[in-house]
C-alpha cells in the first residue's frame, strides 16, 4: 500500500510517500510504528492509552479526525492513505500535536 | 565539585524547589499541593503533560469518610486493605492513607470535580471485590481517571509558581551524601540534556507494564522510576508483587489488554464450558479479589482448558444493563470493536497491570534518601500482596498531596541546594553521546532499542507472570543478564531529529532491564505463594512473613529478606 504522510517543516516539510509491503498491522498506531521502525527512524509521532481515552493520537486519516489507535486501515483504498496532523492545534514534529 | 547557576561546561541549569517527575495523579496531585503551599515547583514528562499516563483509563476511585457510605468507616477499610494485602501492607502507610483520603477528596471537589450522581442527586456508589462497603465512587460517567486529571491540570494552570515541561525525561537522579540534590534531564524536542537543581524530588513515574507483552497499561509505562530509584540507592520492596488484570481482552489484537472491569458479575468459562470458580471458590464465586481470579485464569490456561487464542470467556449476558450504566466506556469501546455482550462471550485472559511494591517510603512518603520522595504506583508497601480495585487513584491522591505538603515544608526552610556530583553527571552524559556516536543501525542489524524491548517482554512473560518457579525465574534472570551484554551494541537511529524514539527508547530499555532484574530476583527470593506472587514449586504460603527488599549496591543488585512479625514494619 502507498502511505503519505505530511512532515513538519523540522523534518524537511512537504509530504512523504511510503510504500507498505508487509503487513501494517490493524490500526493506525501499528502502521506508524511499522513505518518509524523499518522506514524513518525520524518520524515523530504520539500516543498513550491505547484505547480512546487519552485523545493524544488524533490526527487526521484521508481529511478526517481519527484517533490513530483506534481506527482501523481501511481495507480497500481507492488512492493513497493520507496522514496528517490534527490542525488548529500547536504542532510540534510531524504528527505532534499539543 | 559543585556546579553553579547558570551555565556549567554545556548543560544548561534550571532550579526549582520541588522537581516533580511524572504527571498523572500521583504527579499532578503532589505539584498542585506543593505550588499551594508557597513552593516553586517543576513538573516534568517524558510524554504530554496529563497524558502520558495510567490515571487516565481509570474507572473509579474508592472514598473515605463523608464521600463514603454512611455504614462505613475508616477502620473496615483499613481491615479490607491488610487482608487485601496479606501481611505485606505497611500499616502506618494503610493508616495515613486512609486518615487522609477524605480531606484529599474534599480538595478536588472544591476545585471542581464533579461527582457522578443518580436520578436523586445522590451520590453514585459501587460495590467492588474486597471492599466490605459500597465505597467507591466515579466521575465523568466513569472516566473518573480523565476528570480528576482535568480538575488537577485546571488547578495546577491558576498557580503561577508551578511550571510544566512536556517531552523531558529524566535521565538520572543526582544523589549526593544521602540527600538528593536534583536530576539529570533529556529535553527530547531540543535535544539537549538539562540539570535541574531541586531541594525536593518527587518520583511519580507510574508502572511496569510495558515489560509484558499484554498489558492494561500505557506506552509510557516502561518502569522508569523503579530503575531512577535503584540507580540513587533507593530500597525497592515486593518487586515480586505484580498484579495482572484477570480479565483482559485478548481479541482483536491491538486492543489486547483492555481491561473488563465488570468481572465480578459475570461468569468466567473454560474452553469446556465450565463455570470454573465452581471449583476454585464455590461461595464468592467471580465476586473475589483479583489475586484470586487470576491464579484460577491463568492455571486454566496453563492446563490448556483454554480458547486458541490462550482465552477463557467471560459472559455477563444477564447484567449488560448494569454494564452499560456503570461502565459506559468498556460498552461502547467494545461495541466499537464488533463485540456485543448481550450476544456472546468475550474471550479475556489476564494482563500486566499494576506493581504493588517499589521504592520504600515512610508516612510523608519519603525514601531513606533525604528529600526523595516516591508517590502513586512507584511507591511500595501499601497494597502490599494484592490491590484492592479502586484503590490506584486515592494512592496517588493522598501520597501526592502529603509528598507535595512536607516537601513544600522543607523548602520554606531550606536556604540553599545541595552540591552535584559533577563528575556522575558527566559521566553520564558522556556515555550516552557515545552511544549516540556510534550512528544509526542498518536497517537489517537488530540493534535499536525496540528489538529489547521485545525480547525483555518475552522473557517475562514467558517466565515472570502470573504463575512462577524457580527453573523459570534462573532463565529469566540469566535471558536478562544477556541482553545487558548486549546492550553494549545498542545504536540510536533517527538523531538528533525532534521527538525521534530511539532516544527515548534508549532510555526507557535501561530502565526496563535494571526493574525486570529487581522483579525477577525478588520473585525468586520469595519461596512462597502470597498475593499475587504465585510459585508453582511453592504453593503454599509460609508461616514466617519475610519482606523481600531490593538495592543496587555498587552497581550490583543486592536482594535482602528479612523476616518481620505479622503486621510490623520498621
Amino acid at each position: 500500500m502507498k502511505v503519505v504522510i505530511r512532515r513538519s517543516a523540522d523534518k524537511g516539510g512537504g509530504e512523504q510517500t511510503f510504500e507498505i509491503a508487509d503487513a501494517p498491522g490493524e490500526t493506525i498506531v501499528e502502521l506508524l510504528e511499522l513505518i518509524r521502525r523499518q522506514h524513518d527512524p525520524s518520524l515523530a509521532f504520539y500516543y498513550s492509552c491505547r484505547n480512546g481515552l487519552c485523545g493524544t493520537c488524533m490526527m487526521l486519516v484521508n481529511g478526517k479526525p481519527a484517533l490513530a489507535c483506534l481506527q482501523k486501515i481501511p481495507s480497500r483504498l481507492d488512492g493513497p492513505l493520507t496522514i496528517e496532523p490534527l490542525p488548529g492545534k500547536q504542532l510540534v514534529s510531524d504528527l505532534v500535536v499539543l | 565539585m559543585a556546579i553553579c547557576n547558570g551555565r556549567s561546561g554545556q548543560l544548561e541549569t534550571v532550579d526549582a524547589d520541588i522537581l516533580v517527575v511524572g504527571s498523572g495523579a500521583a504527579g499532578l496531585s503532589a505539584a498542585v499541593h506543593a505550588a499551594m503551599a508557597g513552593a516553586n515547583v517543576l513538573v516534568i514528562d517524558k510524554g504530554i503533560i496529563g497524558k502520558s499516563g495510567s490515571t487516565v483509563s481509570a474507572v473509579q476511585s474508592a472514598a473515605a469518610g463523608k464521600w463514603s457510605t454512611a455504614q462505613d468507616s475508616l477502620e473496615a477499610y483499613c481491615r479490607d486493605l491488610l487482608a487485601s494485602g496479606k501481611g505485606l501492607s505497611d500499616p502506618q502507610l494503610v493508616h495515613t492513607f486512609v486518615d487522609h483520603l477524605e480531606r484529599v477528596l474534599d480538595q478536588l471537589i472544591a476545585w471542581g470535580l464533579q461527582l457522578d450522581r443518580d436520578a436523586s442527586g445522590e451520590i453514585v456508589r459501587t460495590e467492588a471485590a474486597g471492599h466490605a462497603f459500597a465505597r467507591s465512587i466515579s466521575a465523568a460517567g466513569g472516566n473518573t481517571g480523565r476528570a480528576l486529571l482535568k480538575t488537577l491540570i485546571r488547578q495546577a494552570n491558576r498557580l503561577p509558581k508551578l511550571g510544566k515541561m512536556p517531552f523531558t525525561a529524566c535521565v538520572q537522579l543526582l544523589v549526593r551524601q544521602q540527600q538528593i540534590s536534583g536530576a539529570l534531564v533529556y529535553d527530547l524536542l531540543h535535544n539537549r540534556f538539562r540539570l535541574i537543581r531541586c531541594k525536593s524530588l518527587i518520583l511519580a513515574t507510574g508502572g511496569i507494564g510495558q515489560l509484558y507483552h499484554v498489558t492494561t497499561n500505557p506506552q509510557q509505562a516502561t518502569a522508569d522510576g523503579f530503575a531512577l530509584a535503584l540507580r540513587a540507592g533507593v530500597r525497592l520492596i515486593d518487586m515480586e508483587q505484580v498484579q495482572f488484570y484477570p480479565t483482559s481482552l485478548v481479541v482483536p489484537h491491538h486492543a489486547k489488554g483492555f481491561c473488563l472491569s465488570f468481572y465480578h458479575f459475570a461468569k468466567v468459562y473454560n474452553a469446556r464450558a465450565e463455570r470454573i470458580m465452581q471449583r476454585y471458590d464455590p461461595v464468592r464465586l467471580e465476586n473475589v479479589p483479583r489475586d484470586a481470579i487470576c491464579y484460577a485464569i491463568a492455571k486454566e490456561i496453563r492446563e490448556g482448558r483454554c480458547t486458541p487464542q490462550r482465552g477463557l470467556l467471560l459472559d455477563v449476558s444477564e447484567h449488560v444493563q448494569r454494564v452499560r450504566t456503570w461502565f459506559p466506556h468498556e460498552y461502547k469501546f467494545l461495541r466499537q470493536l464488533g463485540i456485543r455482550l448481550e450476544a456472546e462471550p468475550v474471550e479475556i485472559a489476564p494482563a500486566a497491570h499494576f506493581m504493588m511494591g517499589g521504592a520504600r517510603i515512610n508516612r510523608a512518603a519519603m525514601t531513606h534518601i533525604e528529600q526523595l520522595y516516591a508517590v502513586g504506583e512507584t511507591a511500595g508497601g501499601l497494597h502490599g500482596a494484592n490491590r484492592l480495585a479502586n484503590n490506584a487513584l486515592p494512592e496517588c491522591l493522598v501520597f501526592g498531596a502529603i509528598a507535595g505538603e512536607s516537601a513544600a515544608r522543607y523548602a520554606r526552610t531550606a536556604s540553599h541546594f545541595n552540591d552535584v556530583d559533577g563528575e556522575m553527571l558527566w559521566a553520564t552524559v558522556h556515555r550516552y553521546e557515545a552511544i549516540v556516536s556510534r550512528g544509526a543501525a542498518a536497517p537489517e542489524q537488530a540493534l535499536r532499542p525496540f528489538h529489547w524491548k521485545q525480547q525483555i517482554q518475552r522473557t517475562m512473560t514467558e517466565h515472570v507472570s502470573v504463575l512462577r518457579d524457580e527453573s523459570g525465574l534462573r532463565a529469566a534472570e540469566q535471558h536478562l543478564r544477556d541482553l545487558s551484554e548486549q546492550w553494549a551494541e545498542v545504536r540510536v537511529s533517527g538523531f538528533p531529529h525532534r521527538l525521534a524514539k530511539d532516544f527515548l527508547e534508549m532510555l526507557e530499555v535501561e530502565n526496563m532491564l535494571l526493574t525486570a532484574r529487581a522483579i525477577a530476583a525478588a520473585a525468586r527470593a520469595r519461596e512462597e505463594t502470597r498475593g499475587a506472587h504465585v510459585r508453582l514449586d511453592h504453593p503454599d504460603s509460609s508461616p514466617q512473613l519475610v519482606r523481600v527488599e531490593v538495592q543496587q549496591v555498587e552497581g550490583r543488585l543486592e536482594v535482602r529478606r528479612q523476616l518481620q512479625a505479622e503486621g510490623g514494619n520498621r
